[in-house]
């Protein structure tokens, strides 16, 4: 039973475990004038980091990236140029040997279904080595884009906890003479309000956050389109700061 | 092997038929950029037939960029005359003709389509039915045919160049041409590579200096079709090649991953789109 506990504990350690490759993951851009254009997403890997990647895809540890990265990512899986929808994007992986950077795997996904995956030829004339590489290529390409999607904007749950002992504490603190000096089944309010609370804000929040969202992600959206400078940047700032 | 795969690309339904929510909001300034935004989004779930991954060996992995102009401008003037004077090799001219009749074809048929802004209807008069044998007829010659396109080597005007400028920015045709740029891309370095060892082996018969080169072509191809159909196709070439069990193998991961890939791509986008439709409870919960 102990054993099968502290499997459980470390099985849980491992899965909330991640491998961090951010300083080898570079979003390829040029700047030409006022516009940025976008052109692939590369990664940096040398034997090290390659190993990590190996023992990362057999324990089932995923990919950890920052809000920016990921806002940055987003951003780019949506817009192409400044004003029209992405419809395919690039990866490229690099492998650096013997003082020199190579690249060996390039894929190009796009939205509409289309997908090509380039192998440079003399990687092949080592098989394992070209099957690591290309389990690595593929395995960043999926981490990253799996990430994209939002697991959620807001728990309604705890948000509903959160405004509903807010809400309480304000009650009490405004009342709080009332509650001292009155009966000592006036207690019980403080300690059964929360729980009224959370229902009234849930219904409240269930009611009022999608037509919230419709807006704010429409803004979001209209604001990365935006040709105004201060929207966009705004916009993106945003898109950043929304995390997972 | 099928090299370009645009073509089955069809629009099943037009454009209209998707979101009817369109509308929602349309005027103001804020819900017309959306609006357009939504609008491209459905124009490339209206293209997505299957999910298609294809796997190529280079020689070397190169990091072009795309830039549409100039994309167009080395497609245009294809021909079997060009590509003689060029000096491609002649195992490939085939093909890249057929990268020349895919991109008419993309145009005709963004002509012949009534809710497109580029919509001539003289395209499907009977009077000019002679000219359309790029939409009837798979095997119509590049040569014998009258190209549609707007030409980037004869512009006089202002509106011409507008035009073509136009024509660039439409979603649909900018994806096929992206497409077609990138197998023309491969076709050009296999072109070089033909070159090469015809250089170094200047006895050795065309058949035989193809056959030699082993780099920058689709290997194999998996697609999978909407209603689960999965077809595999393969080079010939990759029976004779050294390494054909890696190959297979990393072409077997790609379309596992691959597929994964994508469905992680598209569902970040259409869940955004739907939760600004929906709101937060159906959409990004």
């Amino acid at each position: 039973m102990h054993q099968q506990l502290n499997q459980q504990h470390s099985k849980k350690a491992t899965s909330g475990k991640r491998l961090n490759l951010e300083r080898y993951i570079k979003i390829n851009q040029e700047k030409i004038r006022s516009r940025v254009l976008f052109h692939s997403i590369s990664f940096h890997l040398d034997s090290e980091v390659l190993s990590k990647i190996q023992q990362a895809q057999q324990e089932g540890i995923s990919l950890e990236i920052s809000r920016e990265l990921l806002g940055d990512l987003r951003y780019w899986a949506l817009i192409h140029g400044e004003n029209c929808l992405q419809t395919e994007l690039t990866f490229y992986t690099y492998y650096w040997q013997d003082g020199f950077e190579e690249a060996l795997m390039r894929s190009v996904i796009s939205t509409d279904g289309d997908i090509l995956h380039q192998i440079q030829s003399q990687c092949l004339e080592e098989p394992q080595f070209c099957q690591q590489i290309a389990a690595a290529h593929y395995w960043l390409i999926e981490q990253l884009l799996s990430k994209l999607r939002w697991e959620r904007l807001v728990h309604l749950n705890q948000l509903a906890w959160v405004l509903s002992l807010l809400s309480t504490a304000t009650i009490v603190i405004t009342n709080f003479r009332e509650l001292v000096q009155g009966e000592l089944w006036m207690w019980l309010i403080p300690v059964v309000m929360p729980w009224v609370l959370k229902l009234v804000w849930q219904v409240l929040l269930s009611w009022l956050l999608p037509t919230f969202t419709r807006w704010f992600l429409r803004r979001l959206v209209s604001g990365l389109l935006s040709a105004n400078r201060v929207e966009h940047q705004m916009a993106r700032g945003i898109l950043r700061w929304l995390g997972v | 092997m099928a090299v370009t795969n645009t073509q089955k690309k069809r629009k099943t339904k037009e454009t209209r038929d998707l979101p009817a929510l369109i509308n929602e909001g349309a005027n103001s300034t804020l819900g017309q950029t959306f609006n357009a935004f939504v609008e491209s989004l459905g124009q490339v779930l209206i293209d997505i037939t299957a999910l298609e991954v294809n796997t190529m060996v280079v020689e070397r992995i190169t990091g072009d960029k795309f830039i549409p102009w100039e994309a167009y401008r080395d497609i245009y003037p294809i021909s079997t005359i060009y590509l003689v004077q060029k000096g491609i090799h002649e195992s490939l001219r085939d093909r890249y003709i057929e990268l020349r009749k895919t991109i008419e074809l993309e145009y005709t048929l963004i002509l012949s389509d009534p809710t497109s802004e580029f919509y001539d209807q003289a395209v499907l008069d009977s009077s000019t039915q002679q000219n359309n044998q790029i939409l009837t007829d798979p095997t119509v010659e590049l040569d014998r045919m009258q190209s549609r396109l707007p030409d980037p080597y004869s512009i006089n005007t202002r509106q011409e160049a507008l035009y073509i400028k136009k024509i660039l920015n439409n979603s649909h045709f900018l994806r096929s041409l992206r497409k077609i740029s990138e197998l023309k891309a491969a076709l050009d370095n296999r072109n070089k590579a033909l070159q090469k060892k015809q250089d170094e082996q200047r006895h050795a018969t065309s058949e035989a200096i193809a056959k030699a080169v082993t780099t920058d072509m689709i290997y194999a191809q998996t697609v999978i079709q909407l209603d689960g159909d999965l077809i595999n196709r393969y080079s010939k070439e990759i029976l004779d090649h050294p390494h054909r069990d890696v190959i297979l193998q990393i072409h077997r991961e790609g379309v596992l991953s691959g597929e994964k890939q994508w469905r992680g791509l598209l569902e970040f986008v259409i869940g955004l789109v739907q939760a600004s439709f929906q709101g937060i409870r159906n959409g990004l919960r």
